[in-house]
């Protein structure tokens, strides 16, 4: 009742930033654009020409809303993974879904599919990924559940990644070797409204599932015997859960290549502020990733002058942080 | 409602640890599970909670068989207290006490006031209310225990299952915990607890079942079935018998 009330707070709170910063984000860019205009613009009280609200919408915020959905999806398969597996150093990418897609977009681009048909087979690698991790590890007879699918990921990981140094390998260096590489360090420098399509669906799917489990994941936070004597199928929700990560993981790895990181540090700092109970982190993780990522990709376009890679800049970022929790995450965070 | 192990054999991995075993135990009950360190206490406890199937034989809730219970269904038999709780999420008491009531929520249902005022109670029940609001990760061993105690009244559950329950606890709240568990059973619920002294089965409306080895252990009422001569066998220690001035019967290793 009394925390119902402080999250209501933060979340407005949340909400609010996430709208700050997309305004500010719009008037970013090589034709810089008053954000107190496109404010005014937004409530109605002003007129912008043409051609601003064409790069406004059509450029900008297409590339934000890339931003968002990918943040926001890939901090809540985090807090989901994190919960699953009881531990909370762990991210989607360690069932293989990343490294899978990412083969699969890559085979794309060997072959030199069509947009379209690269983001499909990148999906459908990071399923198979998966999907071998887990039957992987339901082969293994007893022992401990979580280990085994965490060590069966670690292969799967391996062998996938493997594939695509393979491709790199043997592919054209001149043309496709750079398009490969650049596209593996992650960057939202080419989504249009086509790219916010494709990932709305796989993503909303994702996201209304885990949010639909957060009890659940309160449960299976415990270990699987303690979830079990409290009547939950523990196999059948987690693979609920592992399916829907995927679905979202592989969709955003199809967009914006690999990007790394998110799913690891913002689900603790979502719990640093709301505490480890799912009912409330998951859609303080959905709001952070946003903002975390729409903020990296803001990064992304000042610094420097050029397009520096978002898979890049996350690992900056990404591995001090790392290494604070790794020291400190015993710690009380409630 | 009653419980009934039928030439149970259990272990894990297809190894046998226990085989032939039978006992019963109806709700209002105690059942006290005996015996040294190895003999698989732990094991039999997961066995009966369904964690681990049954290797031969067969466990029987009023004589049907554990298997044609689902986990939302044995949710609401049995609530277990574990050994020892391995936790890396600083959840506030309260929210692990209403845990409990998962096997009573639909689908994708989270707990509801009626579930709190639940929860709520089982905190008076146990006068830890003062515990409410710290994280579980920051309270000591016996508070601990004391919680997931809570946590399993509030599950309402016909049994309560207990794997040593006093391993952590100091002389004062092992004496504390045992004299709750015993309130709880005049109330109506079913306690089945492991433990490795037999000084907590000493009570006279309780059973026990001594485990010994492979196949060899004994059971029935606990101050007909724990004798001097038995707890020599089985713990391969001297043992002798002492009556205190309220006349109880205490076992103590020479």
């Amino acid at each position: 009742m009394e925390a119902n009330k402080n999250f209501a707070k933060k979340t407005i709170i949340g909400v609010m930033v996430l709208i700050f910063l997309t305004i500010i984000s719009m008037s970013i860019g090589r034709y810089p654009i008053n954000a107190k205009d496109i404010f005014l613009y937004l409530i109605g009280r002003k007129n912008l020409p043409p051609e601003v609200v064409t790069i406004l919408f059509k450029v900008r915020l297409s590339r934000i809303l890339s931003a968002l959905l990918i943040g926001s999806s890939l901090a809540l398969s985090g807090a989901a993974y994190q919960g699953m597996f009881k531990n909370p150093l762990v991210s989607p990418d360690i069932l293989g879904a990343s490294t899978g897609a990412s083969f699969g977009a890559c085979l794309g681009m060997l072959f030199s599919w069509n947009i379209f048909f690269i983001q499909i087979s990148s999906f459908i690698f990071g399923l198979i990924a998966v999907f071998i991790t887990y039957v992987l590890s339901e082969r293994v007879k007893d022992g401990d559940n979580i280990l085994i699918l965490v060590l069966s990921g670690v292969m799967i990981n391996t062998l996938f990644s493997s594939f695509v140094s393979l491709i790199k390998f043997i592919a054209d260096p001149y043309n496709k070797l750079p398009s490969i590489t650049f596209w593996l360090m992650g960057s939202l420098a080419s989504v249009d409204y086509k790219d916010v399509l494709f990932l709305i669906i796989p993503i909303l799917i994702g996201i209304i599932t885990i949010c639909l489990l957060k009890w659940k994941l309160n449960i299976l936070s415990l270990g699987d015997e303690e979830a079990k004597t409290l009547g939950i199928n523990t196999k059948k929700i987690r693979l609920i859960a592992i399916m829907a990560s995927t679905l979202m993981t592989s969709a955003t790895v199809a967009i914006g290549g690999n990007i790394g990181w998110i799913g690891l540090i913002i689900p603790h700092l979502a719990r640093a502020i709301v505490g480890p109970d799912y009912r409330y982190l998951t859609s303080m993780s959905i709001i952070m990733g946003g903002i975390f990522l729409i903020f990296i990709d803001d990064l992304a376009r000042i610094v420097g002058g050029l397009e520096i890679p978002i898979g890049i800049l996350n690992s900056i970022v990404g591995v001090p942080f790392y290494i604070y929790i790794l020291i400190n995450y015993r710690r009380d965070w409630s | 409602m009653r419980i009934e192990a039928r030439n149970l054999a259990y272990g894990f991995n297809n190894n046998i640890v226990g085989s032939n075993i039978y006992f019963e135990v109806a709700k209002g009950e105690m059942l006290f599970i005996l015996g040294p360190n190895g003999v698989g206490k732990t094991t039999l406890i997961k066995t009966i909670l369904n964690l681990l199937g049954p290797l031969d034989g067969d466990i029987l809730i009023d004589n049907l068989s554990i298997s044609d219970f689902n986990r939302k269904e044995l949710g609401r038999i049995f609530a277990y207290v574990p050994q020892n709780n391995s936790f890396n999420f600083p959840f506030k008491v309260i929210d692990m006490i209403l845990m409990g009531r998962t096997p009573y929520l639909e689908k994708f249902q989270t707990p509801k006031k009626k579930d709190y005022e639940i929860a709520f109670n089982s905190l008076e029940i146990l006068n830890i209310s003062h515990l409410e609001n710290k994280p579980f990760t920051n309270i000591s061993g016996g508070e601990k225990q004391l919680v997931l105690i809570a946590r399993a009244l509030t599950q309402e559950a016909n049994f309560l299952v207990l794997d040593e329950p006093t391993s952590s606890l100091d002389f004062g709240n092992e004496v504390k915990l045992l004299k709750i568990l015993e309130k709880l059973s005049k109330r109506g619920m079913g306690v089945i607890m492991a433990t490795h002294n037999p000084n907590h089965a000493v009570k006279k409306s309780g059973k026990i079942l001594l485990l010994k080895g492979k196949k060899d252990f004994y059971f029935g009422s606990s101050l007909e079935t724990l004798t001097k001569e038995r707890l020599e066998k089985v713990y391969e220690t001297k043992v002798d018998v002492a009556f205190t001035k309220k006349d109880k019967k205490v076992f103590i290793s020479i």
